[in-house]
């Protein structure tokens, strides 16, 4: 028991040290990317932790089950330092393996933010009940739930884009599931994501904070295209503006 | 509990009043409808400022903005010809900095000139440094800078919603008392009129420029920086009344704890003498 | 129920100062706040199972009343049935016997507290008659709950009266544990389930004017035009949500104790075994959750703007929760460890209890690291997790509560295999109706959304399955509840100690217990415990 103990101990170090090594890459890191390895790392620490607690349970319910009436228990009375020792050392795995998520978590959170110098700036304004999207050379842009008009925001493959956020009335939340990434607004405030759009195509960007009677239609299409389109799009949108 | 209610409503009265009487006058020496400088606030906050800007230093050397120490900045809108208004910021600006304790130019903060007119030149600039006066060596802490390129100014400005012209007739620029709070990676915090501040303000507006970058030696002025909040309609930092009606209602609670404990004993010994 | 030869006189009930009493009338307060919060959530699951409108009536007006059900159900579920079950119902009724008391410390304010929450009952029902029924969800964020149209009053002075209620209780509580022990009684003698409301309580008494405050001043910026949380005068948005969790998380914990304390009763009676590591559970677990729970509030806020350090710092803080948690878990599963275990209907929930506390405890690992909360924060897998840890387990614990101490309270037995059947439909509909809110959840699905349409089509399949889960809990709930009702009048007579507990209000009192609790007065003596079955 003890060595297998220290053996999870030191595995737990181990790959603390192993994540900081990783965690020196150069270029533009993907967030999402490195969000849905760490997700698998997590369930894995869980199904681990969950199985081996389960199945002592499970087995002890229906091992000690009473086999005559009025039969009393034959807990072994343990003396004191076993006792100490019983709370001590699953404390401390239990830490270890506090730390080693947290270590884990601590290198995808500078990820997430540490918004990389190029990256194009969109300022994001929700209102009750619709998003507006705003670039730097003026244009602006929405989507129209109903209708299902407007482009939303579009933005360019493989450039960083940083959304600069804030709300004209109550709290909302920009949360885009497919970029494994939420943030609140707020008036009088405001709040950053970043995410890397590194394949083309199209996805959603919805409200996340309980925002009143359309929450739920607090939506928007998010499009990716390739840098040149989108060039000729934003150039288009300031015309139009 | 009445009593409570009534205490903690009183004391709710007296903050209430405190903050009525510290509200000043906003002082209106200029004949130029002071509206037109107004920023939109809601609009430019969070805005970076300086991204792949060239700037001149006092010598007359580009640099990158971006390149400055990575701390947060006051940032000086100004230009170095002028014999009234910018002189009076640059002086103001430094008697605010000097009550500013908890942090210091040059190491927990920047404070950063920049020109907006074109025609500034480098001797114009050291003759206005000359008369500022600074106590030490300036280069550290102040920066006095003007852009590379004539061209971006206007765009720059723009940006940051800081609006100023030219009037002929005078030939002054008009333009308003405002000082930028930057974050340390540039982006906007606070604007705030430095005639209408106090050191208080700034240091709060430096404060929460740099929160993310907060030091565990800085956490007694973190703690009372948490204690104002920005009032966008007065320009200044106001005391924050919630943060110490929750404070004292947690005392409250720690209290009833205890009081409780003692009531029950005061009355049970009470019983035991009676017996 | 208590009175076996005396007719029933309704005065005597509404006026009584028998904490016995007044813990059966919590109960059925609680329960009839859950049975309507109930309902609200077979509405809500309805809505839920297609995209587009189901009941409500249409895309404009549809989350208007759609809401408002929310609303009911977050508020009642957790002000009106979660903590008055457990710190109203369960220490009433249990305390007392538990450390050989007569009666609280102070009965006639124990009175005025049950009274207080019947009138928290009336004012949160209320929210069905006023015509601006409030919709700020049990969280009440401003800058929406000063803006809205909905009555935010009547969810300030829902709040308002459950937390003075259960201040009161928390102060006739905490002196009645530390003064009132029968002569002998020592701190390492107590029930666990003493202890973890002696806890529980704690934190109650500590954090619940916070949360008063705070939606006082709520209740100021909407009907005085105070500007206290309000940004363009002065105020600050994010202050209100730092002070509801300060005290919001702490009140986690005050449910979470006692459904704790429960289980460990259950299990050490059925068992026939002393609590495993005691003092590492009662030390380490519980007194030390007191010591940190005020320190965690900000993982509530990992995606609200909080500044950067302060979310990390309380990412190692929430983290650190798995300590005293996993004390207390090892406690509760060690205690089996070698016993005699029989199994009855409170058995069936203990065990329903491992796998909840398990599947709860570590779905909130994920939660308490910020950069995953970035992503499932707010989503329904948040939704499932807090269910599994917060609603199911302890309701579990409510329900366990009230079948094993059915035979003291009524004097009359359970009917066995209802109360089993109710347990089957309850468990496997739990499963079947939070499963799939995982596993969306993963996927993007945010909270408190009526209508997905924009979600993957595949979203609405899982809804389903979920509503068709929330169905079968109903019926285990029907039968669960309707077992009590008809076992208190034609149950079998039981017997003065049918589960052979070595605890005080087995061995000592009347079944059920007379006026005054105790025949004799009580003593005991240094080799006592509640769980000495040698």
């Amino acid at each position: 028991m003890k060595r297998a103990v220290s053996a999870m101990v030191l595995m737990g170090l181990g790959s603390a040290a192993a994540l900081a090594e990783a965690g020196a890459k150069g270029g533009i890191p993907d967030p999402a990317a490195s969000w849905n390895h760490l997700w698998h790392d997590v369930l894995l620490d869980l199904f681990i932790i969950g199985i081996v607690f389960l199945t002592a349970g499970l087995y002890w319910v229906w091992k000690y089950r009473a086999s005559r009436p009025n039969q009393i228990g034959t807990a072994p009375k343990f003396d004191k330092i076993t006792l100490i020792g019983l709370a001590v050392v699953p404390s401390f795995i239990f830490m270890a393996d506090d730390f080693y998520l947290a270590a884990k978590g601590w290198t995808v959170w500078n990820e997430y933010r540490d918004v990389p110098r190029n990256a194009m700036e969109v300022k994001v304004t929700g209102s009750m009940w619709s998003w507006n999207f705003e670039y730097d050379n003026g244009a602006s842009s929405s989507f129209v739930v109903d209708s299902k008009e407007g482009d939303g925001l579009v933005v360019p493959v493989g450039k960083p884009v940083v959304l600069r956020m804030t709300s004209t009335d109550v709290v909302h939340s920009f949360f885009l599931p497919d970029y494994r990434v939420k943030e609140d607004l707020m008036p009088g405030r405001v709040t950053y994501l970043w995410f890397n759009p590194v394949k083309a195509g199209e996805t959603i960007a919805t409200c996340a904070e309980y925002c009143g009677n359309r929450h739920s239609f607090m939506w928007t299409k998010v499009k990716m295209v390739p840098q040149a389109e989108f060039d000729a799009w934003v150039a288009k949108k300031k015309q139009g503006a | 509990m009445r009593k409570i209610a009534w205490l903690m409503a009183m004391t709710l009265w007296v903050v209430l009043l405190g903050d009525g009487w510290a509200i000043s006058k906003p002082t209106d020496n200029s004949d130029i409808d002071p509206t037109l400088f107004r920023v939109d606030e809601q609009k430019f906050l969070g805005v970076k400022f300086g991204n792949e800007v060239t700037l001149l230093d006092e010598q007359g050397k580009p640099f990158q903005f971006a390149d400055l120490p990575n701390r947060p900045f006051v940032l000086v809108p100004a230009y170095y010809t002028c014999d009234g208004a910018c002189f009076n910021i640059g002086i103001s600006l430094k008697e605010l900095l000097k009550d500013v304790k908890s942090l210091e130019a040059g190491k927990g903060f920047n404070v950063v000139f920049v020109s907006f007119d074109k025609n500034d030149t480098t001797e114009g600039l050291t003759k206005f440094v000359q008369q500022l006066d600074l106590p030490d060596d300036p280069i550290r802490g102040w920066r006095f800078t003007r852009f590379e390129q004539p061209d971006v100014i206007k765009r720059e400005m723009d940006k940051i919603g800081y609006k100023f012209f030219w009037s002929p007739a005078d030939r002054t620029f008009f333009h308003p008392t405002l000082i930028l709070i930057l974050s340390p990676e540039g982006r906007v915090a606070r604007y705030l009129n430095v005639l209408n501040v106090t050191p208080k303000d700034v240091e709060l507006a430096l404060l929460e420029a740099k929160s993310s970058q907060f030091k565990p030696s800085e956490s007694l002025d973190y703690l009372v920086s948490l204690c104002y909040s920005y009032n966008f309609k007065e320009g200044r930092y106001t005391l924050s009344i919630p943060v110490f009606v929750g404070l004292g209602s947690f005392l409250l609670g720690i209290g009833l704890l205890f009081a409780s404990l003692g009531i029950y004993r005061l009355i049970h010994h009470r019983k035991n003498i009676r017996k | 129920m208590s009175s076996a030869s005396s007719g029933f006189k309704l005065g005597e009930w509404i006026f009584t100062t028998d904490h016995k009493r007044i813990g059966v009338l919590y109960l059925i307060g609680s329960i009839a706040a859950f049975a309507v919060a109930g309902l609200m959530a077979l509405l809500i699951r309805i809505e839920q199972s297609s995209p587009g409108p189901t009941i409500v009536s249409d895309a404009y007006t549809g989350g208007d009343q759609y809401n408002v059900w929310l609303y009911f159900h977050g508020a009642a579920m957790i002000l009106g049935f979660l903590i008055p079950g457990l710190t109203g119902f369960a220490a009433n009724y249990l305390l007392p016997l538990m450390i050989g008391a007569k009666d609280v410390a102070f009965p006639r304010i124990n009175a005025l507290s049950v009274w207080l929450f019947w009138a928290g009952i009336v004012v949160a029902l209320l929210t069905f008659i006023v015509p601006d029924k409030p919709d700020v969800m049990w969280t009440g964020y401003p800058p929406y709950s000063i803006t809205t149209a909905g009555n935010t009053a009547l969810y300030v002075f829902t709040v308002h009266l459950m937390g003075f209620s259960s201040i009161l209780a928390a102060v006739n509580f905490l002196v009645t544990i530390i003064y009132m022990r029968a002569p002998g009684m020592g701190w390492n003698q107590l029930n666990m389930f003493v202890w973890s409301c002696l806890t529980a309580l704690i934190i109650q008494l500590i954090f619940v004017p916070v949360l008063a405050a705070a939606v006082t001043l709520l209740l100021f910026d909407r009907y005085l035009g105070t500007h206290f949380f309000d940004p363009a005068n002065g105020g600050d948005v994010l202050l209100y949500q730092n002070l509801f969790w300060f005290y919001s998380h702490p009140a986690v914990y005050v449910i979470f104790l006692p459904a704790m304390g429960i289980f460990y009763e259950i299990f050490a009676t059925m068992a026939k075994n002393p609590i495993f590591n005691y003092k590492a559970a009662v030390y380490g677990g519980m007194c030390f959750i007191v010591l940190i729970s005020g320190e965690v509030w900000i993982h509530h806020l990992y995606y609200s703007g909080m500044p950067d350090w302060l979310r990390i710092g309380q990412m190692i803080t929430t983290l650190m929760i798995s300590v005293p948690v996993g004390l207390m878990t090892i406690s509760l599963f060690g205690t089996l460890y070698k016993g005699a275990i029989t199994f009855n209907v409170p058995m069936y929930y203990g065990t329903a209890a491992l796998y909840l506390l398990l599947i709860g405890g570590l779905t909130g690992i994920p939660l308490a690291m910020t950069v995953m909360a970035v992503h499932l924060g707010e989503t329904s897998f948040v939704h499932a997790h807090f269910h599994f840890i917060m609603g199911i387990f302890s309701t579990f614990a409510v329900f366990a509560a009230v079948d094993f101490w059915f035979p003291k309270i009524a004097g009359k037995m359970l009917n066995e295999k209802q109360g089993k059947l109710g347990f089957w439909f309850n468990f496997i509909g739990v499963n079947i109706t939070f499963w799939p809110l995982f596993i969306i959840g993963v996927e993007g699905m945010p909270r408190r959304y009526w209508d997905y349409s924009q979600f993957p089509v595949h979203f609405g399949s899982y809804h389903k399955i979920a509503t068709i889960g929330a169905f079968i809990v109903a019926i285990g709930m029907v039968l669960t509840i309707s077992n009590w009702l008809i076992s208190a009048i034609k149950g079998e007579k039981a017997p003065s100690n049918p589960w052979g507990s070595n605890s005080l209000e087995w061995t000592h009192t009347a079944t059920p217990p007379g006026p005054g609790n105790f025949p004799t007065p009580v003593t005991v003596d240094a080799n006592w415990t509640p769980y000495n079955y040698k």
